[in-house]
């Protein structure tokens, strides 16, 4: 069982025109409908529902409050280690970027932790580049054991993985596995990622089964907006998350949408996403789900943040750095992408407050984790 | 909701109202609102507090001597993982009063009623107060009471669903034939949801 077959069955030049042909009554039927369908996801992120962005952000917010509360969710990532073997286009970290590479030991993970924890941190996102030799499954394992007692919920950002190995790390304290397709695109995806395993197309589209299987707690899903047609791509993050939900129905899932940012060397953005757009597809997300969580990172601006974040976000990072030891032991190493979002967790948390949001620094225990397996 | 008083595991309550403390925009807002309802019975996400943290923002607006704390085991996906966690509430929140929630679907949060079962029998010989939340099953409900819980706790709606009553028809029954405490627990929405028939009123949590 995988979601390959039901990829398969959906071309994706099939897909782009049921999206570009949807009309206004295809999203007054969508918006009217007390359940949504993946047909009506098709209608909200059209051209033709631009005009309805209003009654879908009003929405949009109203299922946002009514399942999460007046809250959201804090998270900062921790990037562990530089250290890249493939080639991707648009990424600061790849292997063809002459870049310092650094990969941090037990105690310098434990030094970013200590400035993390003195912000207020409880869930941290652990981010690696991929490299087998260097930051394989060990590494990881090793990062986890070192971190898992200084922070109440671990999730990673690394290489996709073996089901065996996410089974050797789940116990170790892993409670959640970011990892997005980047693109649903074959060919595009194949010119993003000419070198490297991560080359490996079908390799990465299987990675959400083997998680699943593995009985990983959370896992995020996405696409790097910005490689191909945003609607087309997102269309089967949803997909892929519909498949997911009903497969492995004891898995949480979030869905994130970063813009490609500039990195050192990267290519500049094939198709450009305006902000109107992204609310477009964050308020569509809600409305086809009232349950998944929806991630906003530093890549997008402190306006657009504060605008955004009461129309169905539910986590946001703050304070983040994007290279290995950007918090206390290599602050001027080069960053995976320029963030745009600079503010302090404390001014995010301000902010949030300010707009009567409760900001939650703990929602999970890591005792819980424990008994995971 | 201050009627007849509302007796649980020997102790009574003025007010049948539990509140919950997970959605508020700032702690002092949830402060606020829980005084004001008169509630005596206050449920707590162990996930969410920070127990070794003598400041933790949540517990420190809940220390009033009206409040009594029900830890919940939010979070957890069988009665393995529940029973250690109500170990580690009893021992953080010094308290012998559980919410049992077993959810393994995190999606609609609908109760296992299988681990349920399973890990009531088991808390209940560890001497906890077990309060379940259950689908509104009504031989459900007898097994758990047979088992020896304090209250059942069924649904009357999807949690956050803010749908009402929508599982009335089996409400009744649980009530109807009901020895323990019955408390209506998630999906009843704002205060504007139509009151229960007055007939539920006399002799349970209603």
């Amino acid at each position: 069982m995988s979601f390959r077959p039901i990829f398969e069955s959906h071309p994706w030049d099939d897909v782009k025109a049921s999206i570009y042909a949807k009309t206004g009554a295809d999203v007054e039927r969508a918006l009217a409908a007390p359940r949504r369908t993946l047909d009506d996801f098709r209608a909200l992120i059209s051209p033709a529902a631009a005009p309805y962005l209003e009654q879908m952000a009003q929405l949009s917010q109203q299922r946002t409050r009514q399942r999460f509360g007046h809250t959201v969710q804090l998270y900062v990532p921790l990037y562990l280690s530089n250290e890249c073997q493939n080639i991707c286009t648009y990424c600061g970290f790849s292997l063809d970027n002459k870049i310092a590479r650094r990969t941090l030991s037990s105690v310098e993970m434990l030094a970013e932790a200590a400035v993390l924890k003195g912000w207020g941190y409880e869930h941290v996102l652990l981010v690696t580049g991929e490299a087998n030799q260097t930051v394989g499954v060990d590494y990881l394992e090793k990062a986890l054991r070192t971190l898992r007692p200084h922070f109440a919920h671990l999730s990673m950002e690394v290489q996709p993985l073996d089901q065996e190995d996410y089974e050797r790390l789940i116990p170790e304290g892993l409670n959640t596995v970011l990892v997005y397709q980047e693109t649903y695109h074959q060919d595009d995806y194949k010119k993003h990622h000419p070198k490297g395993k991560k080359s490996n197309f079908h390799y990465r589209l299987d990675t959400p089964d083997r998680l699943g299987r593995a009985g990983i707690h959370k896992m995020g899903l996405g696409v790097l907006i910005g490689l191909e047609d945003w609607r087309t791509d997102c269309f089967y993050a949803a997909l892929h998350l519909d498949y997911l939900e009903r497969t492995y129905w004891q898995t949480k899932y979030s869905l994130s949408f970063p813009r490609l940012r500039p990195a050192e060397g990267m290519l500049q953005p094939k198709v450009e996403m305006s902000d109107r757009e992204l609310v477009q597809l964050i308020c569509a997300y809600r409305l086809l789900s009232d349950e998944v969580e929806l991630s906003l990172s530093t890549r997008e601006n402190p306006t657009f943040r504060d605008h955004v974040v009461q129309l169905g976000i539910t986590s946001l990072s703050a304070g983040s750095k994007t290279n290995p030891g950007g918090y206390a032991v290599a602050p001027e190493s080069l960053e995976q992408f320029e963030i745009s979002d600079e503010r302090s967790p404390a001014a995010i948390a301000a902010m949030l407050r300010r707009q009567g949001l409760e900001p939650v620094w703990k929602d999970w225990d890591a005792t819980l984790t424990a008994l995971a397996r | 909701m201050k009627t007849q008083p509302l007796v649980i595991a020997g102790r009574t309550f003025a007010s049948r109202l539990f509140t919950g403390t997970g959605k508020f925009s700032s702690s002092a807002l949830m402060e606020e609102a829980l005084l004001a309802s008169g509630s005596e019975l206050v449920t707590v996400a162990l996930k969410r507090v920070n127990v070794a943290d003598a400041d933790d923002d949540i517990l420190r607006h809940l220390g009033h001597p009206q409040f009594s704390l029900l830890p919940n085991t939010s979070g957890v996906r069988t009665a393995k993982e529940a029973v250690f966690a109500a170990q580690l509430a009893r021992e953080a929140l010094e308290t012998n009063w559980l919410k049992l929630e077993i959810h393994p679907d995190p999606k609609y949060l609908l109760p296992d009623p299988v681990e349920t079962l399973r890990a009531a029998e088991e808390l209940v010989k560890l001497g906890f107060v077990v309060l379940p939340y259950v689908h509104a099953d009504p031989v459900l409900c007898k097994r758990l009471e047979e088992a020896g819980v304090a209250a059942v706790m069924p649904l009357g709606a999807p949690i956050g669903s803010n749908k009402g009553l929508l599982t009335r028809e089996f409400l009744e029954i649980i009530i109807g034939q009901s020895r323990v405490p019955v408390v209506v627990d998630a999906g009843l929405g704002a205060p504007r949801t139509p009151p229960p028939p007055s007939k539920w009123a006399p002799t349970r949590c209603w």
